[in-house]
């Protein structure tokens, strides 16, 4: 590990608390040059950058933000195995310098790993204006490893710490941190087991690390000293034994007593370094914001005003590029069906190519514009209060208050709102909000409520369509307590939230992330779209020549194959057809029953309207907007919960779950409507 | 709280004040301090500990030393404040000495009843509201129990008195908490200990709220619930839920 020649290339991974500033201090050292990922199995994001300069090449790792190393969450997990395994150069830990007391908890545990540290002691300015003078020198001398002030938003400090990783790399361990002590009886027994048991040559993590977590009963730390020592089961015996002896003495349990040790090393720590002038009490800008943002009585309405403004300008401002280039993909298709003689190749072409790119890029708008705002929501700290104001209400459906948002994005479209999950931290929280948005009535299945209502519910046509929408939130009540119980019966899911500081989000950090997220969902998402599109194409116009998805083609025939199973809801194989055909988008639904419909009689002169009156009862039809509403989410949205979940296993779960329950309460509906006396 | 059917016995509600006492003074309550602090054997203790557990006040598993359940908590925090009320009464209103107040408000506590707890404290804010300008009458008492107010020349309104409890209760009182879920915006203190275990308290102390971190409760969200507070410098929200587990001294 001890190379003296240089590297040919350095590892250095970017550790730290969520809102230190660690991701604009990553995108100040990589710019444009990120690749986004997955940390291998798991939803969390992994980000990572190649950069030249200074004659040499950096690989940078954005670890996952965390306030400690212990292992409750995935993000802590991950950011551990991490830094423990993969043999990293040097840690850059960043550190919000306006909030020292709380981020030096997690340096307190880097320090332990006896990896290379530079602290990238951030925001200094915004420290410096609050009457906060850190003595540097001091800091380094008391935690052994160099400090480089940064301003992150600014690129300050930035190359300091490059070239302050050069050094650390190349003489290796030559400096090596100074972990914090504990408790004197702590440290005795620490040493005492250190020299009692045989660790051998080749153990790959900090000894004293693994006594240290081993001791406060860290199951990964344990099953490492199981490993490594030469009789591991004696090992692991003498530690439980020094365990007890301390919880003993101690009369607590020794990851608590650890805890408060660690914020009694900064406490001493702090005093030596900070000093203050003029008043620490004073009103920060953040606690003025606060209290006209966080009032008790304009806190709500404000919070409400804010999410219609993010709504409309989401849909209505983003629609309408949506739109002009829905009609851009058009006027393209029926050039090309123009262009071509019409056969295969044309209708491959428009119906299904063509037809797909369009599915796909017309979200785009909706997702560049949603991730503007998210990114300044959540770049300015207001994320984190309105989960603040809203998780009384989202509690009850064993959600967090930041699952409002995504859920809210729902009823404009799934797409944007199934990527909005991704403000929320722990992977349970984003899973099960992922799951429940689909509930959510988008847009797209507005036109079905209005044909049917239209012809069967003329009179109270707002109720009814009111209904559908309110079953859809009664139905992710339901769903989010069930999932909470059953899928993660032992999660708990804290909401310790900091609120963190105002700031005002950086230009290049907003583009930086509404780049990523288009472009994960053009890749990731836009290719499965594509896929299902020809798919769907292929089995509405084979065999050739045939009607585009009538009785004679694929899906005519499966769609009459599959007809016993829509007979007990009140329809008939057109219905479940014009279902599948809203696979590629809901809105789809109505110009197909159009087709079908239209088809059944002679003449075609007989409008939309007048078919649906004669193919439906109004309770059947109530029983098909109650389908819509559940059944499947479209592809694209599909597509989405794929790319988010990084999981097939979940996706399917949410298809299956969803068409479970659909058939289940349509089924309910028509079944207890007909006993009812409906038609 | 405690119904008078499954009132404990004298004894017990020692032993569970001592438990709390030890808990907030230095976090831990060890058979051998209880035993310390009580002037008994290690194995009355023991006998003790046992009852309690066997009512679900206490747990005593798996480490030496004692924790209080929930319940417990609550029973041992109105026990500990009808001694410092009782004692209180006895020093500010009655005039015995420090050492009298505390041992007899030691057998007091035990055998009275809330209502009379409040009476007396009620009577203790009025003596000192009136008593210095004019001279106390019992009819005047009377009023002021049944609507609340002084009669006039009295001092200031009982309920204008931000300060109100930390007169009725003065310097005695040293010892005394509450949960965080339970304080008020705008109060500051100090944290006494965390209770239960696992990822939510490990994550509470992570997040700095260890013994002795001072901190302000800022406010509570519009509907009801997170609270918000600030501690070592920063601002963080938890459920109410979260803080029940963190007991707090003003």
């Amino acid at each position: 590990m001890c190379a003296v020649d240089t590297k040919a290339e350095i590892v250095v991974a970017l550790a730290g608390n969520p809102n230190s500033g660690k991701t604009t201090v990553f995108n100040e050292m990589t710019g444009a040059r990120q690749h986004v990922g997955n940390w291998p199995g798991v939803t969390v994001e992994r980000k990572e950058g190649v950069v030249k300069k200074f004659g040499r090449t950096f690989r940078i790792v954005d670890l996952p933000g965390t306030y400690s190393l212990s292992a409750y969450s995935q993000e802590e997990v991950i950011a551990r195995d991490f830094l423990l395994e993969n043999h990293v150069d040097v840690i850059v830990n960043v550190v919000d310098a306006s909030n020292l007391e709380r981020n030096l908890y997690l340096t307190t545990q880097l320090l332990e790993l006896g990896i290379s540290t530079v602290i990238s002691l951030n925001m200094i300015d915004m420290a410096e204006r609050r009457g906060k003078w850190i003595n540097l020198e001091k800091l380094a001398q008391l935690t052994g490893v160099a400090v480089v002030p940064t301003v992150g938003h600014r690129g300050e400090g930035i190359d300091a710490i490059l070239q302050k990783v050069i050094e650390l790399a190349d003489c290796g361990l030559c400096e090596s941190p100074r972990s914090a002590r504990h408790n004197p009886e702590i440290e005795i027994e620490v040493s005492n087991l250190h020299q009692r048991l045989q660790i051998k040559q080749d153990c790959a993590v900090p000894v004293r690390w693994m006594l240290i977590k081993a001791l406060e009963g860290d199951a990964e730390a344990r099953r490492r000293l199981a490993v490594y020592a030469v009789d591991g089961e004696d090992a692991l015996q003498e530690v439980d034994n020094t365990r007890r002896h301390l919880e003993q003495h101690f009369g607590d349990e020794l990851e608590a007593v650890i805890a408060g040790g660690r914020y009694g090393f900064i406490g001493g720590l702090l005093r030596e370094v900070v000093t203050h002038t003029g008043s620490v009490d004073r009103m920060t800008m953040t606690d003025k914001i606060d209290s006209i943002l966080l009032h008790r009585v304009l806190g709500l309405p404000i919070f409400l005003a804010l999410m219609w403004f993010t709504f409309m300008l989401t849909f209505d401002v983003g629609g309408m590029f949506a739109n002009w280039l829905d009609a851009g993909v058009t006027s393209l298709s029926s050039w090309i069906a123009g262009a071509l003689p019409p056969g295969p190749i044309s209708s491959l072409l428009t119906h299904g190519v063509i037809a797909g790119v369009g599915g796909v890029v017309v979200f785009m708008p909706n997702i560049v514009v949603m991730f503007i705002i998210i990114s300044f929501l959540e770049g300015s700290g207001y994320m984190a209060r309105a989960a603040f104001l809203m998780d009384r209400t989202m509690h009850v459906l064993g959600l967090h208050g930041k699952s409002f948002i995504p859920m809210l994005m729902g009823f404009g479209c799934n797409v944007p709102a199934v990527m909005a999950a991704r403000t929320l931290e722990t992977p349970e929280d984003r899973l099960l909000t992922i799951l429940i948005t689909p509930l959510m009535s988008c847009t797209a299945r507005l036109p079905i409520y209005i044909l049917f209502t239209g012809v069967f519910f003329s009179r109270n046509g707002a109720m009814i369509i009111f209904s559908i929408y309110a079953l859809g939130v009664l139905l992710a009540v339901v769903s989010g307590k069930l999932f909470r119980k059953v899928l993660f019966p032992k999660s708990v899911s804290p909401f310790v939230m900091e609120l963190p500081p105002y700031r005002l989000p950086t230009l290049k950090g907003t583009i930086i992330h509404v780049w990523e997220r288009t472009s994960l969902f053009l890749s990731k998402a836009g290719t499965v779209v594509l896929a299902a599109s020809v798919i769907i194409w292929a089995l509405g116009s084979l065999p050739w020549g045939v009607q585009f998805g009538g009785p004679q083609s694929l899906i005519g025939h499966l769609g009459r194959a599959a007809e016993p199973l829509v007979r007990p809801l009140g329809l008939d194989w057109r219905a479940a057809v014009a279902l599948f055909f809203g696979l590629g988008a809901k809105e789809i639904v109505v110009s197909t029953l159009g087709v079908l419909l239209g088809s059944g009689h002679s003449g075609g002169s007989v409008g939309l309207q007048k078919s649906v009156a004669a193919a439906f009862t109004p309770l059947s039809a109530f029983t098909f907007m109650v389908l819509s509403l559940i059944y499947i989410p479209c592809i694209a949205t599909i597509a989405t919960i794929k790319r988010e979940t990084n999981s097939w296993k979940w996706t399917a779960f949410a298809v299956g779950y969803s068409l479970t329950l659909a058939y289940a309460v349509a089924f309910m509906v028509y079944r207890f409507g007909l006993l009812a006396g409906f038609k | 709280m405690a119904e008078v059917g499954s009132r404990l016995s004298r004894s017990l509600e020692d032993y569970l004040e001592a438990i709390y006492n030890l808990k907030l003074r230095s976090q831990v309550a060890r058979v051998k301090d209880i035993a310390h602090v009580m002037d008994v054997k290690m194995p009355s203790v023991t006998e003790a500990i046992r009852s309690l557990a066997a009512k679900g006040l206490v747990k005593h598993e798996p480490y030496e030393n004692v924790e209080l359940t929930d319940e417990g908590l609550d029973q041992a925090r109105d026990i500990a404040h009808r001694h410092s009320a009782v004692k209180s009464f006895l020093t500010s209103v009655l005039d015995l000495s420090e050492e009298e107040s505390e041992s007899e408000a030691c057998g007091i506590e035990h055998a009275i009843r809330p209502d009379t707890l409040d009476r007396l404290l009620k009577y203790a804010d009025f003596v000192r509201a009136c008593g210095q300008n004019k001279a106390l009458r019992l009819d005047h008492f009377l009023h002021y129990i049944r609507h609340g107010q002084y009669p006039d020349g009295c001092g200031s309104h009982p309920h204008d008195d931000a300060n109100h409890s930390h007169k009725t209760a003065p310097a005695a009182v040293a010892i005394e908490s509450t949960r965080l879920s339970d304080v008020t915006p705008g109060t500051k203190g100090r944290i006494a200990f965390v209770s239960g275990h696992g990822p939510i308290r490990k994550r509470l102390m992570e997040m700095g709220l260890t013994p002795d971190a001072r901190f302000e409760v800022v406010r509570v969200a519009p509907l009801g619930d997170p609270i918000e507070i600030k501690l070592r410098g920063y601002h963080l929200s938890l459920r109410k839920s979260e803080a029940k587990y963190v007991e707090v001294q003003l």
